[in-house]
């Protein structure tokens, strides 16, 4: 029986104690089990690739590299200036390839185009491919986030 | 209110259609027997609610593990230390599957123990012992899939024992194993066996005996029933599922309990090639099992010792399957023999396996 | 009567005898490791021993433990005043006048 002043009565709190604590034990259960199945995802900071892999590249050309899980594509410009991408159309994530004799990037899952400095012309992609930045250390090729030391 | 009136129209929309309340209504109307038997009544939601753990923990690890040869030790390492919380989540599949099996067992004695399976209910029975059947194969399989070096002894030993069956033992082993010795195609067909053929087995033969359960009714003990005494009830739902619920909590928190203190290590990689690891045991529910073919002589007669212990089991096996049909007057003295042999059972159940662990 | 008693003393005797030599061979089946406060992955041959990764992690455990075994005591409290409360109703035949 519920008094006039107040808001509910003794079985409907207790009811409501009862629920909501094992709703929130399923909460804290379910705390770990999400944990468990969404891994973090940690893209690298920067990676390290012997040069001399790289060192006999044809001007304008491209070669693919990992960027963590995903595929990367360093240009060679000339023999002092690399661009590197992170090789993955802006789109719907299909892997881009470099059309040299068109100097243009391209996507073939849906006709997306970038140009030679990853903007996007044509086609369905929305934005630029991701640029990362390229240094040479003496017999260390390291490309980098923007934004990491 | 608002969201309790939404609610309650949303459950007889379900309800229209589905037809579901009757469910609720016959639980409502179950009733359940109160005597000096009833604690093992709790038995059976318990193995219930050990599953339910054991499908959940086992789909999420199923999602990081790799069952090939090269890469299921890798995999559960990868488990164990890389995924988050992933070594709480094999430890509680670890604990809960022994959790399981000793309650399947506790359930199967007191079971017997009472007589439950007098007519009508040979066949609850009858199912009762084919999952208990798939219980250990669980177990069994499961045992091998993080192909460590004891759990792969532990394989070979397990997977040669049907060949002492006669007649068919050689072709059980190789079905077993997937060929002659223990190989990667072992493993993959254990855990296809795992995660697919035994619970699918498993649900249809639960569907069974549950359907039984609730169609005959619960079963009084034997004293009871010949007395023909007015014997207390309770309603399963509410009261009887409110204690049910305080039985869970227990054994929850006594879970989560071993498997963070006490989590599983993992030895190192099986090497197929490397001799047996020194004291090589099996899991401890077939420990009895492993010290009675121990015991046995090389050579008996014209047969191995073997043969002879397999050949003992199988009809033990039997003799268990058909309980129901042998005990047929179960109040006469054929089955206070019956109620003699489960408790030698229990006895030499019992010794046997804290004679293989002391030894 | 007597004999009764001494045989249930006799299956409580092995079976304290069986939990024993069970427990003892999980302790060192199962290796208690959350002194360690590191994983050790080491080269391959070793074993690998799980435990939390740092200390942020083992205090998160205990906290953890600590709120399902109060969670537990709470509930199973109020689960008995509501078993309390339905037995006295069925005695009361509160639910047989449900008829549709």
């Amino acid at each position: 029986m519920k008094l006039k002043h107040s808001l509910f009565t003794r079985r409907q709190f207790l009811n409501g104690l009862f629920g909501g604590w094992i709703a929130a034990l399923g909460a804290s259960l379910l705390y770990p089990i999400v944990k468990f199945i969404f891994p973090p995802y940690r893209e690298p900071d920067k990676v390290i690739l012997p040069f001399s892999d790289f060192k006999s590249m044809e001007p304008k050309s491209v070669k693919y590299f990992a960027w963590g899980s995903k595929p990367g594509l360093l240009k060679k410009v000339d023999e002092e200036t690399y661009l590197a991408f992170v090789a993955v159309c802006s789109h719907l994530d299909c892997t881009v390839t470099y059309l040299p004799d068109q100097k243009k990037f391209f996507c073939a899952c849906h006709n997306g185009w970038y140009d030679e400095g990853g903007h996007n012309i044509a086609g369905p992609p929305p934005r630029p491919l991701r640029q990362l930045i390229v240094q040479v250390e003496g017999e260390n090729l390291i490309i980098k986030r923007e934004g990491v030391e | 209110m608002k969201v309790k009136d939404s609610l309650l129209s949303i459950q007889t929309w379900i309800d229209e259609r589905l037809g579901l309340g009757a469910i609720f209504n016959f639980l409502r109307e179950k009733k359940v027997p109160q005597h000096k038997h009833t604690i093992w009544f709790y038995t059976g939601s318990s193995i219930l609610l050990f599953f339910v753990i054991q499908v959940v923990t086992g789909i999420m690890l199923a999602f990081y593990y790799k069952p090939t040869l090269e890469e299921a030790n890798k995999s559960v390492a990868r488990i164990m230390t890389e995924v988050p919380l992933g070594w709480i989540i094999r430890s509680v599949h670890f604990w809960s599957a022994s959790f399981m099996i000793a309650i399947v067992f506790v359930h199967m004695i007191s079971i017997w123990l009472v007589k439950a399976y007098r007519k009508p209910r040979e066949l609850t029975w009858m199912s009762g012992v084919f999952l208990l059947l798939f219980t250990l194969g669980f177990g069994f399989t499961g045992y091998l899939l993080p192909w460590d070096d004891l759990s792969l002894s532990a394989t070979k030993v397990g997977t040669d024992i049907p060949r002492s069956i006669p007649v068919v033992g050689a072709w059980v082993t190789n079905l077993l194993r997937g060929g002659e010795d223990v190989t990667g195609d072992t493993l993959t067909r254990f855990f296809g066996i795992h995660v697919s053929v035994l619970p699918l087995f498993l649900i249809l033969l639960l569907g069974i005996h549950l359907y039984l359960i609730q169609k005959l009714g619960m079963s009084l003990p034997l004293d009871l029933e010949i007395k023909k005494e007015e014997v207390r009830e309770l309603p399963f739902w509410p009261n009887f599922v409110y204690r049910e619920m305080v039985v869970w909590f227990v054994f929850l928190g006594i879970l989560f309990s071993l498997a963070i203190f006490l989590p599983p290590s993992l030895g190192k990689v099986a090497d197929l090639m490397a001799p047996a690891p020194k004291g090589i045991k099996p899991e401890w529910y077939f420990l009895f099992l492993f010290q009675t073919l121990k015991i046995f002589p090389a050579k008996i007669l014209f047969m191995t010792g073997d043969t002879l212990a397999v050949s003992l089991i199988l009809l033990a096996g039997i003799f268990f399957f058909f309980l129901p049909l042998i005990d047929n007057k179960p109040a006469q003295s054929k089955g206070k023999i019956i109620t003699i042999i489960a408790y030698l059972f229990i006895l030499y159940a019992a010794v046997m396996t804290i004679w293989s662990l002391v030894t | 009567m007597i004999r009764k008693r001494k045989l249930r003393a006799v299956f409580i005797l092995i079976f304290c005898l069986l939990i024993f030599s069970l427990s003892l061979s999980f302790g060192q089946q199962a290796s208690p490791s959350v002194k360690n406060k590191e994983t050790q992955v080491q080269k391959t041959p070793e074993k690998v021993v799980p435990s939390p990764k740092n200390i942020k992690e083992s205090t998160a455990i205990y906290v953890f433990i600590a709120w399902i075994w109060v969670s537990i005591f709470i509930l199973i409290y109020i689960i008995r005043l509501k078993i309390k409360e339905v037995d006295r109703l069925y005695g009361l035949k509160f639910f047989s006048i449900k008829k549709k």
